[in-house]
């Protein structure tokens, strides 16, 4: 298994860089990829040959969006293991998806729905994330996600946080621009966010744009990412330190290049925070 | 399996979020459930424009939306993975009647076309007719599939003006392009020799043919061999 370093830098695999990602060489700039499991499995033909090819030269991180861990349905086990053959297959280390849900009784609503952060619902995301770890015999990686809709009398979100990797054996995938976006639109302090959380809990990093609207800022991957951003982003590098960092953009696709030159700007940045 | 259970309180409130969210009308005034109800309503439209190209722009905005909004409220999707929502968005057209006639043809007509591109294509590669002689087997591609439509398609367009019967044979070549082959009469001779007869040697389908189909059926055989519409062995 080809490790992901801590200082590792990588972008989410968009179906529109395929080819360039296949056909050239070995970006240096690049050294992982992310992709979601779910839009491979199951997957074959021309897709599945590009998908070969790529895993010849990089390291792959699974990054899921249908586990739904925190619906009120059985576990999806029939999904997971489709998950499991696929980590198995392209030897990917790290598994993650998010902290929500996509799922209600009737059917799958294909969105990242925020679970109602309760006390009770701790232990009962807790026993879940058991029995997805259990399954791919692996420690699964949840994602902080943005959320808009507030349930009654919730708790902080840092303090669920907290709780729930205190009491599970999950790690974090933190996402920066997560955070950021969270703190504007639910009023709370990003950097008090950042320091609570476990840094050793902590498996890698996103970052991505945003975009600001009247009502809300929505995380919309859409455009570079903001310097606010990048100053938080220093908070964290420098208060839990180096971690494998993926940049996402999920809208507005500009060109592998441009992409990757975003990348270098970011992965300068936090080369001279080390350095300082 | 699991034993644990959903705390009321949790179940209670996702419960009513996604209610907020499925329901075709939404009268109150929270951003955030106008928010959830857009980006699940901008899915579905997202994967009715990609998948189904031809469909969408012959269907006028306030039938996408009548579908769309439907789909969300009423259908029990079960298949986990972002991209099967083109997978339940047919399976939710075809069993509720949504479509009728021409349209319906097209949607599965783009159905097809859309398993193909993301199913296992052929190894085999099918040019290789130095050795064909009477014991040859000749084998149609896997991928084979055969569509009757009440309309031509002319450079991947439908022409609905054009009605009349027109069948196709959609199939993956070994280079993974999706081939699409108007079939006519000697075609389908063809295939009712080898797929509904069962008769795949060379020479017992020579036998069975009558002699003025028979000087044409080298040239068949050499042409859709090398177009990979079939394999010889």
């Amino acid at each position: 298994m080809r490790a992901i370093r801590n200082d590792s830098f990588g972008i989410g695999l968009r179906s529109e860089h395929i080819n360039d990602i296949r056909d050239e060489p070995k970006y240096s700039e690049l050294d992982f990829l992310e992709l979601a499991p779910d839009n491979w499995m199951g997957i074959d033909g021309l897709k599945r040959e590009f998908l070969e090819d790529i895993s010849q030269k990089y390291s792959l991180v699974a990054h899921g969006l249908s586990l739904s861990i925190g619906d009120t349905c059985p576990i999806n086990r029939e999904y997971l293991y489709q998950v499991k053959h696929f980590i198995e297959r392209y030897n990917i280390a790290i598994y993650s998806d998010h902290l929500c849900y996509s799922r209600d009784k009737q059917g799958y609503l294909y969105d990242l729905l925020p679970v109602p952060r309760y006390k009770e619902n701790i232990d009962y995301l807790v026993a879940r994330i058991d029995e997805v770890q259990d399954i791919l015999q692996q420690i699964i990686v949840l994602e902080n996600i943005t959320w808009y809709y507030k349930y009654p009398n919730e708790m902080p979100e840092i303090d669920f946080w907290v709780e729930l990797l205190d009491k599970s054996k999950c790690n974090m995938l933190l996402d920066i621009n997560n955070v950021y976006v969270n703190s504007l639109n639910h009023g709370y302090d990003a950097y008090e966010y950042i320091k609570n959380i476990p840094s050793d809990r902590i498996s890698y990093y996103h970052i991505a744009g945003h975009l600001k609207t009247d009502d809300f800022i929505l995380d919309t991957h859409g455009t570079d990412v903001h310097a606010n951003v990048l100053a938080l982003a220093k908070d964290v590098f420098l208060y839990h330190g180096a971690k494998p960092l993926i940049l996402e953009r999920d809208n507005n696709i500009p060109q592998l290049d441009d992409l990757l030159e975003e990348l270098r700007v970011i992965k300068q940045f936090v080369n001279n925070l080390k350095m300082s | 399996m699991s034993s644990y259970v959903v705390p009321a309180k949790v179940e209670f409130q996702i419960d009513k979020l996604c209610n907020l969210i499925r329901k075709v009308e939404y009268s109150g005034d929270d951003l955030s459930v106008i928010i959830y109800r857009n980006i699940v309503r901008v899915h579905v439209q997202d994967v009715l424009k990609q998948t189904f190209p031809l469909l969408s722009q012959k269907l006028d905005n306030e039938t996408q939306k009548r579908i769309i909004d439907d789909f969300i409220l009423n259908h029990a999707a079960n298949e986990a993975e972002f991209h099967k929502i083109a997978t339940e968005l047919i399976i939710f057209i075809k069993n509720n009647n949504y479509l009728v006639g021409e349209l319906l043809c097209l949607i599965e007509y783009e159905w097809i076309l859309y398993n193909m591109e993301i199913s296992e294509g052929v190894s085999k590669k099918g040019y290789d007719i130095s050795g064909l002689n009477l014991n040859t087997h000749i084998t149609l591609n896997p991928t084979l599939e055969v569509i009757k439509l009440p309309f031509l398609i002319q450079n991947g367009t439908p022409i609905m003006n054009q009605s009349g019967d027109y069948i196709y044979g959609i199939f993956k070549n070994s280079k993974n392009d999706i081939l699409r082959k108007k079939l006519f009469q000697f075609d389908l001779l063809m295939l009712n020799y080898i797929v509904d007869q069962g008769i795949s040697l060379v020479v017992d389908i020579e036998k069975l043919m009558a002699v003025e189909n028979k000087q044409y059926l080298y040239k068949w055989i050499a042409e859709n061999s090398i177009e990979e519409f079939i394999f010889l062995n």
